[in-house]
């Protein structure tokens, strides 16, 4: 019986070592990872929920992770400032991908006018984006281990699906929303995909970056913009201090709209892909309606 | 953030309420659907609201509906149903505002379609 049961262990343990080791840099990789990936990929997040990925430093034990990965996931997009750093830092043999880069941005204008043009790396708030990063994901997974190409499609057309469905809900939910209403000021500028694929203006409070700070001007150009276009409701960000945001409604007269999830899952029913973009658009509906 | 009193207690200006309302009224909108097979069953809503409901026995039919209809346009949320087993079928809906240009989309499914379509 005894030697059963170390028999068992055995195999266990030799399975857990068979598995495809990726290190995810971004909450909504690491989704995309688990669920493509399945039983046979063991996945580090090393960017938890509720962390914001623009002020995020890698820590000692976080290199270590890298080292033993096969596949680190990044979002791309120059939403991880820290990666040339971390590669020199890093002895690591993995594959790195920043799935972000293998599809079009969304360009606009940095805080910081020295900036001048940059690109938008929310891409997540656009599910056709989602669709695009899952499949670059199965891909990968499939070159690092094309014996299981079949699961790894499986699981890849299952999440595919499940995108598709919620991309219907979406369309059907924000068609609540008369199109002129669809004004929405957020805390940050992260929302540029979302506005794009549904017919939302955006004023961001922020540049593109939590870390930008929002100029007079800026402010006072998004006051006279609520009050013109007579925007409901003021949004704020899970991550961000609403200080702000809370002014800005003060003075314009509009309501706050609630709490979106900008940078990555959260917690709670924002845990999820599917969960974070259900709270952040009936949060948006429902305030604007 | 310094808040000036006379902005927070003034009230809105005329001329900005009698622009919205008047852009808030509904228009005549004329709407037809052709399907590639009879009969079929639909619904038509917008903003949550059904506009057009019923049962066709022919491939193509029309009805006009009061409807506001902002220069950024409306969606539309569509649903047809087409009974038994259905090869791939399409469905155009086709929308004329009141002094204004017609513009169609059509939707492809088998057995039935549900999507929101953005005109014009």
């Amino acid at each position: 019986m005894k030697s059963l049961l170390l028999l068992l262990l055995a195999a266990a343990s030799l399975h857990a070592a068979d598995k495809i080791k990726v290190a995810s840099l971004s909450t909504i990789t690491t989704e995309i990872a688990n669920k493509v990936g399945g039983g046979r990929v063991d996945v580090i997040g090393l960017v938890k929920p509720g962390v914001d990925p623009h002020a995020f430093e890698p820590k000692p034990s976080d290199l270590d992770q890298l080292e033993k990965a096969r596949l680190v996931l990044a979002t791309g997009k120059h939403m991880e400032g820290y990666l040339t750093k971390l590669r020199e830092s890093a002895n690591a043999k993995a594959d790195l991908v920043q799935v972000g880069d293998k599809f079009p941005s969304l360009r606009m204008k940095a805080e910081d006018e020295n900036r001048g043009m940059i690109e938008d790396p929310h891409w997540w708030h656009s599910v056709d984006n989602m669709e695009r990063a899952a499949k670059i994901v199965r891909d990968e997974l499939v070159t690092i281990s094309p014996a299981d190409k079949d699961y790894f499609t499986k699981n890849a057309d299952a999440y595919l699906a499940e995108l598709d469905g919620l991309k219907k809900w979406i369309r059907a939910k924000i068609a609540e929303l008369p199109r002129d209403k669809r004004k929405l000021v957020t805390s940050h500028d992260a929302f540029q995909y979302f506005a794009k694929d549904h017919g939302f203006t955006i004023y961001g409070i922020e540049g593109v970056s939590t870390e930008d700070e929002p100029s007079n001007k800026r402010v006072s150009d998004i006051i006279d913009a609520i009050k013109t276009q007579r925007v409901k409701a003021v949004f704020f960000e899970s991550i961000e201090n609403p200080k702000v945001a809370k002014a800005i409604t003060r003075e314009s007269g509009a309501v706050i709209g609630g709490t979106l999830y900008a940078d990555g899952l959260g917690e709670g029913d924002a845990a999820t892909y599917d969960g974070m973009m259900r709270h952040n658009v009936t949060t948006i509906v429902d305030a604007l309606k | 953030m310094a808040v000036p009193l006379r902005r927070l207690t003034s009230a809105p200006a005329p001329a900005v309420a009698a622009a919205v309302s008047s852009k808030d009224a509904a228009v005549p909108v004329h709407m037809e659907l052709e399907s590639s097979r009879a009969p079929f069953s639909f619904e038509i809503s917008n903003l949550g609201k059904v506009l057009w409901k019923g049962d066709a026995s022919e491939k193509l039919v029309s009805r006009d509906a009061p409807m506001v209809f902002p220069k950024e346009g409306v969606d539309l949320h569509v649903t047809v149903a087409w009974p038994g087993d259905s090869a791939r079928e399409a469905v155009k809906l086709a929308v004329t505002p009141a002094n204004d240009a017609a513009s169609e989309k059509t939707l492809w499914g088998e057995k039935k379609v549900d999507d929101v379509l953005t005109f014009p």
